[in-house]
């Protein structure tokens, strides 16, 4: 799905897990965040849960976010913190900019299908720790820029993960996501590297400064 | 990790080394004497080359080989992965039918900088008869599919034959290859109706064994008739990939004779199930 859309140019949109049926048990709500930040990673521009409402017309449906009789579960209120305090707010830095690299970094097993290995460029030369899937935007108005989303690929535990940029990434300057206020706020030395821990599931918005070709190519 | 650099500390910017150690099969019957291989799958991220030992153990009564092999990484900072074997084999003393671990244990050397990094991953084996050292061994399934070795080939094609020594009298059963586990648990012959086999047994008393279960899908109770007379049968419903060994007697008198084995299926589908059966 991200490929065609990358290919034609086309937002791709997702739906996430939210009910319980013979086939699927529940998903906890760390695992529904989990769900929504590879869905971001993957470069999704809507996300939309399935169920919202649990199906009347079949009887192996357990309750969506809501049930039959109109009861909020607890995933509905899982939905609304993620959706009130992250997705929402994250989700206006992300929908303008346009996916470009993805990889699962760290990972010392086959990745999943669809997901490629990390792969050392010019804006992340390195990571170590636990593994994470580093994605890549960018912004063509805003060509001075590159977006890194780190998403933790464990919905079971936190990681800690180091990021050393790239040699195309400027040393100053270089912001992370405050989803409390939507700003960037600069991170600390030392430059160029980010020591990142992420709750089960969360992930971490960066905001790079780039060299652009023309000023790297004619030093 | 620090250096001393000019009489300066100086903070190491040292990538840890890491591993994973996998191994597959991660579960297998194996006859006594026969060997396998198990493949130990090691990952590692390190800064540069990483280098280690990967150790294999096993209970009493078993023999692997190497029991330690070193293993060699180019990482250059990335997840990479190389694939070692190891050999088991249950010896001649190894306990029958009880569940026991193979342990692998990948570590690496102190040096090469990041320091030590281990990891382990297991595999649990049963061993079971060799069929030179019974009476009679038999694999249950399909036509076609794997035998464990040096056991005799049970289908539902397979009818009574007095110069081999077993097969089936009246309605053949049904069989089905799941395609998962060891070649003695992964098919069977099964049927809602009675089936029959008939055996030829050499004189004296002998012990029969009866693997019953199926890798997939719940087993109804299999209950094993002889003489007329309820001898064996599973005392609960198997879950998916759940197994039993039913046992029980049978006496060959100071001649040998031909005995009937009859098998029957109650509760839940009422399908009975025979993976193998072995005489000793």
């Amino acid at each position: 799905m991200r490929a065609a859309g990358l290919t034609y140019d086309l937002p791709t949109w997702v739906y996430v897990q939210s009910f319980t049926s013979t086939n699927y048990r529940r998903p906890t709500p760390e695992e529904l965040l989990w769900q929504i930040n590879v869905s971001l990673a993957f470069g999704c521009k809507g996300i939309q849960y399935f169920t919202y409402w649990t199906p009347e017309v079949y009887a192996e449906f357990g309750p969506g976010l809501i049930t039959l009789d109109g009861q909020r579960t607890d995933l509905y209120y899982a939905a609304k913190d993620i959706n009130n305090n992250w997705l929402a707010r994250v989700g206006r830095q992300l929908k303008p900019l346009r996916p470009e690299v993805l990889g699962i970094a760290n990972l010392l097993d086959f990745p999943p299908p669809g997901l490629p290995a990390f792969a050392p460029d010019e804006y992340v030369a390195e990571s170590w720790g636990d593994p994470v899937i580093l994605s890549q935007f960018s912004k063509p108005d805003e060509p001075n820029y590159r977006w890194l989303l780190v998403v933790n690929y464990s919905y079971k535990e936190p990681c800690r993960v180091r990021v050393n940029l790239g040699r195309r990434v400027r040393g100053r300057g270089i912001a992370v996501f405050d989803p409390s206020t939507e700003r960037y706020v600069e991170v600390p030395p030392p430059r160029k590297r980010l020591d990142i821990r992420l709750d089960t599931a969360a992930a971490a918005l960066y905001r790079l400064p780039v060299r652009a070709e023309k000023e790297r190519t004619s030093r | 990790m620090t250096g001393q650099w000019w009489g300066r500390v100086v903070a190491r910017d040292v990538m840890p080394t890491k591993i994973a150690v996998r191994v597959s099969p991660t579960e297998n019957f194996m006859p006594r004497g026969v060997s396998r291989t198990f493949e130990v799958t090691i990952w590692a991220q390190g800064r540069k080359r990483v280098r280690g030992t990967l150790t294999a153990a096993g209970p009493d009564g078993w023999e692997l080989a190497p029991a330690s092999q070193r293993f060699e990484l180019d990482s250059d900072g990335l997840p990479v992965h190389g694939v070692y074997t190891v050999s088991a084999t249950p010896l001649a003393d190894a306990d029958l039918l009880t569940e026991q671990t193979l342990t692998f244990v990948g570590q690496t050397d102190k040096a090469g900088g990041g320091g030590v990094a281990t990891d382990s991953a297991t595999a649990g084996v049963t061993a079971v008869w060799s069929a030179g050292d019974v009476v009679l061994a038999l694999d249950a399934g399909p036509p076609g599919s794997p035998v464990l070795e040096g056991y005799a080939v049970l289908t539902p094609d397979t009818t009574w034959d007095p110069t081999r020594g077993y097969g089936w009298v009246g309605a053949p059963p049904q069989a089905r290859d799941r395609q998962v586990l060891d070649p003695l648990r992964r098919d069977f012959v099964f049927n809602r109706e009675v089936g029959t086999l008939r055996l030829a047994v050499p004189p004296g008393v002998h012990r029969a064994y009866v693997l019953t279960g199926d890798p997939q899908f719940t087993s109804s109770h299999t209950v094993v008739y002889l003489d007329g007379s309820r001898v064996a049968e599973t005392d609960h419903l198997l879950g998916p990939g759940e197994f039993a060994w039913l046992t029980f007697t049978i006496e060959g008198g100071d001649a040998g004779r031909t005995v009937d084995l009859v098998l029957d299926g109650e509760a839940h589908e009422e399908y009975w199930r025979l993976g193998a059966l072995v005489v000793t």
